[in-house]
């Protein structure tokens, strides 16, 4: 709540745009994180195509307002819906494979998602789509970096309350069920084509909702933008910061966007840094800078013994 | 509304009136593995409220007859009926709703993760709380996590009241022993009609094997039929009402212990060929 607080007056005291820019790019980047999240941490899906999840939504977002002067708000739902249902056309054959094997489907598909976009020319092809109008909200456009990281802001708070209690929920510990042991999982109950296309739908959805926020901080998208590189980027994101943690999620941000864009002139060394630091964190802290794990159910035990008179 | 949780009773003390009908029955159950014939032939029935046991030698197919019944195998042909039900066309994860609990040979814990969480997974197919409801907070959904958690808990207090004082652990960090029995608490938890123990008694010593012993009894007062794989014979005379043997994929004998025990086909199947070291 303190850091929500913070996170929310910060720019009234420091007006400098170059921060605000910075900050909402972070934010993006944590709602992005938030959904792999699910896939990578929970599910143990590591989705190499991700990045195309995030495209989708930023296309949408780019042909609404370029094509159809369609408003960002019509937009926002089929970018989400959009990502979700590719998410389902990805994952039934992806998901029936396991390990290895999901990462080199996954990879192939972002792949065939820049190229396609690449080659497209209703969506301009290489060069992408831009001009795309701001926000509105009521009869005011949110056009400065400040107004859309408020936006955003508020967005990320209420996808952490999401995820805190998706990965407090029955459904949340299925994903780890099939992570651990998929014979176990199934011998208890646990569908699991079903689970693992709930967490891709989940997870894309999440970064088709980061899509359309990218488009309008951008006014421009182009197939660049959305490269195996930048899936990659998310990985590390929440294997960094601890996965299943969210507190974690924003912590990788911080150390993958935040700190490079601040220390601009070593930004050309990050993979080189940050390829160097999973090396060390893998060796040292398996579990991530701030390791996270369910508690809700933590609680009810607590009580249940604190009633029974026996110690927690 | 209608989301009010399932009842959480013990479904199969409710049918304890029918004990001694059938609860399972196996009929010509078959299952080569290439040109490797693993069961020839099983059928048997598990009457409602016994102990059944089945043994046999090392490769005799009995972990592929839980197997099968479980649903990790499809039988090459043969039926599967539970309560009457036809249930050999059903994929594993809809069985366990049908009654059916179990533990593995060689242990299948979620090793990261906490004993209780480990228990809770028993509960998954019990409880029905989707996405929405649970994002939502729904006030059924909020109740039914509390049952879940309160159920595990006594479960594991009904297994061995140590897992209570070690709930929080990560399940890996405990020694055999109780690795295996947090393996019985979450078949509990899912309350079955039928649980199917595989092999309960391997890895543990001699006072382990009376605990497990009283265990699989108080299982079964408490109105669930218990059907294990077991290699050692001592735990089978012990507490079974009946043995069925398998050997080679068929059943040679089966019977109350102390007759299976003088069959002289089983005699020959453990002790008078080539590997006296199956014996213990």
């Amino acid at each position: 709540m303190v850091a929500l607080a913070l996170a929310a007056v910060w720019p009234f005291w420091i007006q400098n745009v170059y921060y605000h820019t910075v900050a909402l790019l972070a934010l993006i980047y944590v709602l992005l994180g938030l959904g792999m999240n699910v896939l990578m941490g929970h599910a143990g899906l590591v989705h190499a195509g991700y990045a195309a999840f995030w495209g989708v939504g930023a296309y949408v977002v780019a042909i609404f307002s370029t094509k159809f002067g369609l408003s960002f708000w019509m937009a926002l739902p089929v970018s989400v819906v959009g990502a979700a249902v590719l998410a389902v056309l990805v994952g039934i054959p992806a998901i029936r494979v396991s390990g290895l094997y999901f990462v080199l489907v996954t990879l192939g598909f972002g792949a065939i998602f820049e190229l396609a976009m690449t080659n497209w020319d209703y969506v301009g092809g290489p060069n992408g789509l831009y001009g795309i109008d701001p926000p509105q909200l009521g009869s005011v456009p949110l056009q400065t970096p400040r107004q859309l990281y408020w936006l955003v802001l508020a967005v990320t708070a209420l996808s952490v309350l999401v995820m805190h209690r998706v990965a407090n929920s029955r459904v949340g510990r299925a994903w780890n069920y099939l992570r651990e042991d998929e014979v176990a999982a199934q011998a208890f109950g646990v569908n699991p084509v079903w689970s693992k296309l709930q967490a891709a739908v989940l997870g894309a959805a999440w970064a088709g909702l980061a899509g359309a926020f990218f488009a309008v901080r951008q006014t421009a998208v182009a197939p660049s933008s959305f490269t195996f590189l930048e899936s990659f980027v998310v990985i590390l994101i929440v294997s960094l910061g601890g996965l299943r943690s969210l507190p974690g999620t924003v912590v990788g941000t911080v150390a993958m966007i935040v700190l490079p864009e601040l220390l601009r002139p070593l930004a050309q060394y990050r993979f080189l840094v940050f390829g160097a630091a999973i090396v060390l964190m893998m060796l040292f802290r398996p579990e991530g800078l701030w390791p996270g794990r369910a508690r809700r159910h933590e609680e009810i035990a607590r009580e249940w013994l604190g009633s029974r008179g026996r110690s927690a | 509304m209608a989301g009010q949780p399932r009842t959480v009773g013990l479904r199969a003390l409710s049918g304890e009136s029918g004990a001694g009908e059938e609860l399972l029955v196996l009929r010509g159950l078959r299952k080569t593995f290439g040109g490797l014939v693993a069961v020839a032939d099983f059928s048997v029935g598990i009457l409602r409220g016994e102990i059944l046991s089945t043994i046999g030698p090392n490769g005799a197919g009995k972990t592929t007859v839980f197997n099968m019944v479980s649903g990790l195998l499809h039988p090459d042909r043969g039926e599967i009926r539970l309560n009457g039900e036809p249930i050999g066309h059903l994929p594993p994860f809809e069985r366990t709703g049908k009654g059916l609990g179990r533990t593995f040979q060689n242990l299948r814990l979620f090793p990261t993760l906490t004993v209780l969480e480990n228990v809770m997974a028993g509960r998954h197919a019990r409880s029905r709380a989707g996405i929405v409801p649970s994002v939502l907070g729904l006030r059924w959904a909020r109740e039914e996590e509390r049952a879940t958690v309160v159920r595990s808990l006594e479960w594991l207090e009904f297994v061995n009241p140590v897992l209570v004082e070690r709930w929080n652990e990560q399940v890996r960090n405990l020694p055999y022993g109780l690795q295996r029995q947090v393996e019985v608490a979450r078949a509990l938890a899912a309350e079955p009609v039928l649980l199917m123990l595989d092999e309960p008694a391997a890895g543990l010593n001699e006072a382990e094997t009376q605990e497990l012993m009283g265990l699989v009894r108080r299982i079964r007062d408490s109105g669930v039929t218990v059907w294990l794989i077991e290699h050692d014979m001592s735990v089978v005379m012990g507490i079974s009402d009946r043995v069925v043997v398998l050997d080679h994929g068929e059943v040679i004998a089966q019977g109350p212990p102390v007759e299976v025990q003088r069959d002289p086909r089983v005699i020959e199947a453990y002790l008078g060929r080539d590997d006296p070291e199956e014996h213990r």
